[in-house]
């Protein structure tokens, strides 16, 4: 009894651990293309700023801020300004209908008054625009809950597939031209097996992203000329 | 015992994500906006509010849609105060009791309110869209112009927060984008061009403090 009881405590374990490697396995894939190279001083500024001018065009703030404070924390000597701060600051030339799409139109963002004399005093030298997004491409499975007077609970198995496509235009400020692009896709599976509480194993998807996304920024703003 | 009371915990959570998912969505919006960067008009502008306009809720009671309630009360107000604020050379905002006599008067209207949920447009965010009727009179309260101007805001926290979550983005970012329209369309606006042109010339003779406005400026 003993025997049987400890195996199949182990085959819980080994599912559950299979279930975790499994929910882990996340592929992500950069595409880098860099025209020139970074040249940024310290003290420097940088904004990440995402792209929503329409509905193919919605990306995550969470997205975008964890990619901001991915750099923020990179232990180069530059600034991120928040993009909520850069938005507020910048109102309303850089709000989803007015914003620059081409580096052609940061002339006229330029022109309008007191954006210019901001970005000096922020000493911004990049901008970065993300557009892009997570979506769950693919489901399966069945789960069910119910509850009743004597207590209740969850069974069944779902999956479902994440699916990232970003892409990043590194836009140089003082130069007014795009000097690099950089686009990054992902896939990951997640998995929701339940037996009265559902245990849900999600795929880090976006959270890859932005790990890899960061290390190639980093690398990219580290190595100045 | 301990699991059991888990068991029970987790249950009731989710009895009360259920119930929740079925009762109807209240959303206060409250809130502060940027003042924008622009070149002021020299006029003097007042704004004029209706207890109507300050106290605007919005109820949806059709029972193939989600109940819903939205007020959009004072926070209006405080997008019209901010973007005024810069877009006039003078705003008195709403003091109807001082000395200065405005050039023009504004009057908004919130005529219509639409929105549309993630289970209505098979998207993950919620929607609101805004009609607005601003009725821009002169000094002798006559008046000069109505004109109809309408706002989108859509929600950027959809799926990840709830309901009242996605709806105050979405209205938030609804008047955000009314202040985008303020900002690069009132200025455009023929009577109000020819407020200006009249109180320039009617200046010639004390010259303006400052950059002279022009039309066209505050465009994209």
């Amino acid at each position: 009894m003993k025997i049987s009881f400890s195996s199949s405590l182990y085959k819980i374990l080994f599912a559950c651990a299979s279930l975790l490697v499994l929910s882990s396995c996340t592929t992500v894939t950069l595409d880098e293309h860099m025209q020139q190279q970074a040249s940024i001083n310290a003290g420097d500024s940088i904004v990440v700023l995402g792209r929503r001018h329409s509905s193919d065009f919605e990306t995550e703030p969470s997205f975008v801020n964890c990619l901001g404070k991915a750099l923020a924390k990179s232990g180069l000597d530059i600034n991120v300004v928040p993009e909520k701060t850069f938005l507020d600051a910048l109102y309303p030339w850089v709000e989803p209908r007015t914003a620059p799409r081409k580096t052609e139109h940061l002339s006229r963002l330029l022109e309008h008054p007191g954006v210019r004399e901001y970005l000096q005093e922020t000493k911004l030298r990049y901008m970065l625009w993300l557009r892009g997004n997570t979506r769950e491409t693919h489901a399966t499975g069945s789960l069910g809950c119910t509850i009743g007077p004597g207590g209740g609970g969850c069974f069944g198995f779902g999956m479902w597939d994440d699916e990232s496509n970003y892409e990043l235009a590194i836009w140089d400020i003082k130069n007014q031209e795009e000097i690099g692009k950089v686009s990054a896709d992902a896939k990951g599976t997640s998995y929701m097996p339940a037996v009265v509480v559902p245990i849900p194993l999600l795929a880090r998807v976006q959270n890859n992203v932005c790990e890899a996304l960061s290390k190639q920024l980093i690398g990219f703003f580290s190595s100045n000329p | 015992m301990n699991n059991y009371k888990i068991l029970l915990l987790f249950l009731g959570s989710l009895s009360l994500a259920l119930i929740s998912g079925c009762s109807s969505t209240h959303v206060s919006l409250h809130g502060e906006f940027p003042s924008p960067l622009v070149h002021s008009i020299p006029l003097t502008a007042q704004l004029q509010t209706s207890d109507e306009f300050l106290n605007y809720s919005y109820k949806e009671d059709a029972e193939d849609r989600s109940k819903f309630k939205i007020e959009l009360g004072s926070t209006q107000l405080n997008l019209f105060d901010s973007v005024f604020s810069t877009l006039f050379q003078n705003y008195l905002g709403t003091d109807s009791l001082t000395d200065d006599a405005p050039d023009l008067i504004i009057q908004p209207e919130l005529t219509e309110l639409q929105y549309s949920t993630p289970r209505e447009n098979n998207s993950k965010i919620f929607e609101i869209w805004l009609s607005y009727k601003i009725a821009i009179s002169d000094r002798n309260n006559q008046l000069i112009q109505e004109w109809p101007v309408s706002a989108y805001g859509k929600s950027t926290s959809a799926l990840v927060g709830s309901a009242k979550e996605g709806f105050f983005d979405a209205a938030m970012m609804a008047l955000r984008d009314l202040g985008v329209s303020l900002t690069l369309k009132l200025p455009k606006q023929p009577q109000v061009q020819q407020l200006v042109q009249t109180k320039q010339l009617a200046q010639t003779k004390q010259p303006i403090q400052g950059k002279p406005f022009q039309q066209g400026e505050n465009t994209q």
